[in-house]
């Protein structure tokens, strides 16, 4: 899935790589959450604002199996 | 940049300074150019790069190119009782690269997510409360590890998973001859394997009567009978579950109120602090401070890497050290203060990173925020009742802690 963060650049989700930490949902909790029948990563908007941008590329930059990956435009 | 040529230096594991026990050994992180990554020799004349660099970590926990299987050859093998059960073939997960990793840990992701964590909070404040009453009904002094720090974590993980708290002894028993590095191979190996044994004979109970929303039961409905994993995985995924369940909540909880009576102004600070954010940052910044994670996380590369100004071999052992990243200045500016605000405190190592991060680190969090709010409040001038240098640490396990904390206090509230 992607997902286009204002001007800023991308999010990329990858639901294989993701290991249900939920740092994600500790950093960004307005975007992310986690499916309550795996445990794994959902994002919950289908448009992310770009308010909520800072928070989303924090997630991004701390999600531990890289699940989330911002690509700066 | 470094060639094949590298000398060891020193031996890993090292044990801490009793005099500061929250600091890292020296011989991980000391020299004159404090280089992030360094080789050292291991109990078995092998030899392995250790790295204490903050971010040299993070890299290579991230790295698809590294491995975490023990069977592999160069696998840094750091203690007998680690090099037995690693080497009995009876791996679980966390010693697994992807996608095999990925497959077994999704038996259990559902259960630790942040919303189901949150809504345990009720019932580990009760736990907490009653373990609180149970020490003010004894008198002090009393052993805080043994009437305290292990009962809570254990109980707690005991519950997660709907099984019998009266067998709490044998998993307490067998995980700390797992991990005590006084342990043989064999007595190691036998241990884990006793725990495997207890392991099936829960799985088979909730394979003849499924309950309700239950761990195991799911895991079985969900995961083995569709063939995704195997009962072996289910009864290994367990076993990883208790060991990692109870021991290290306990350690940290002693090494946190430990902490936090040698910072009598910090202390004073968290007594009073009101946001649940502020208490949470707190934890986080005691679980950097007083890092109980001393085994290092054991690695394998399976490529050429540079990182750290060194290149690491394909074949060659890595041990990535959670107590050296987690007091490297470079990212926690003046890391051998304890400061309960310290706005990065968040980003510590304890749990690890990459695809292998700990599957309880909400759980974790919760039980010390809850336990030591509780704990100081109830019995606000707690103190340690020996002087300090009888305090024996765990400097001959896997985990770092405290084997007993004898503790006083006047009146409680």
């Amino acid at each position: 899935m992607r997902f286009q963060l204002g001007t800023a650049g991308e999010l990329t989700v990858d639901r294989s790589l993701c290991i249900g930490s939920g740092l994600c949902v500790l950093t960004a909790g307005d975007v992310f959450g986690q499916d309550d029948d795996d445990g794994l990563v959902e994002v919950a908007v289908s448009v992310i604002d770009p308010a909520t941008a800072d928070d989303v590329i924090k997630a991004a930059d701390g999600c531990p199996s890289q699940a989330l990956r911002f690509l700066a435009s | 940049m470094s060639t094949e040529t590298v000398p060891a230096a020193g031996t890993y594991p090292s044990p801490r300074d009793a005099r500061c026990p929250y600091e890292p050994p020296k011989a991980y992180t000391g020299g004159p150019e404090q280089q992030p990554v360094r080789k050292m020799r291991l109990w078995n004349g092998d030899e392995a790069w250790v790295v204490a660099g903050y971010e040299e970590g993070r890299m290579l926990l991230g790295d698809p190119r590294v491995s975490a299987r023990p069977d592999l050859p160069g696998y840094p093998h750091v203690s007998p009782a680690l090099a037995g059960y690693r080497k009995s073939g009876l791996q679980t997960f966390n010693n697994k690269d992807n996608p095999e990793h990925n497959v077994e840990r999704r038996m259990f992701t559902k259960w630790f997510t942040v919303k189901r964590m949150e809504r345990l909070r009720p019932r580990i404040q009760d736990l907490v409360d009653q373990a609180v009453d149970r020490l003010v009904a004894m008198g002090s002094p009393v052993d805080l590890v043994e009437h305290f720090a292990l009962p809570i974590p254990s109980q707690v993980i005991f519950e997660l998973l709907n099984a019998p708290y009266r067998d709490h002894e044998i998993v307490e028993h067998e995980t700390h001859t797992m991990l005590s590095w006084r342990s043989s191979a064999e007595e190691s190996r036998a241990a884990s394997q006793r725990l495997l044994d207890y392991c099936y004979g829960l799985i088979r109970e909730r394979a003849e009567n499924p309950r309700a929303d239950d761990v195991l039961s799911l895991a079985i409905s969900e995961h083995v009978t569709t063939g995704l994993c195997t009962m072996e995985q289910l009864a290994e995924g367990t076993r990883l579950l208790f060991l990692a369940g109870h021991e290290t909540t306990a350690n940290s909880i002693a090494m946190s109120v430990l902490a936090l009576i040698d910072h009598p102004a910090q202390l004073a600070a968290f007594r009073d602090a009101q946001d649940p954010r502020q208490v949470a940052l707190a934890v986080d910044e005691l679980l950097r401070f007083a890092t109980i994670a001393q085994a290092g996380r054991c690695r394998v590369a399976l490529d050429d890497i540079e990182v750290g100004g060194t290149t690491i071999r394909a074949g060659e052992g890595i041990v990535v050290s959670s107590e050296a990243a987690n007091w490297d200045p470079r990212v926690f500016e003046r890391p051998a203060e304890l400061r309960l605000d310290r706005p990065n405190a968040r980003d510590h190592a304890g749990f690890g990173h990459g695809t292998h991060r700990c599957i309880g680190e909400t759980l974790a969090e919760i039980e010390l925020q809850i336990v030591l709010t509780t704990l100081f409040s109830r019995l606000p001038d707690l103190r340690v009742a020996v002087p300090r240098d009888q305090l024996r640490y765990k400097t001959d396990h896997t985990i770092f802690g405290l084997y007993e904390l004898p503790v006083t206090w006047g009146d409680p509230k």
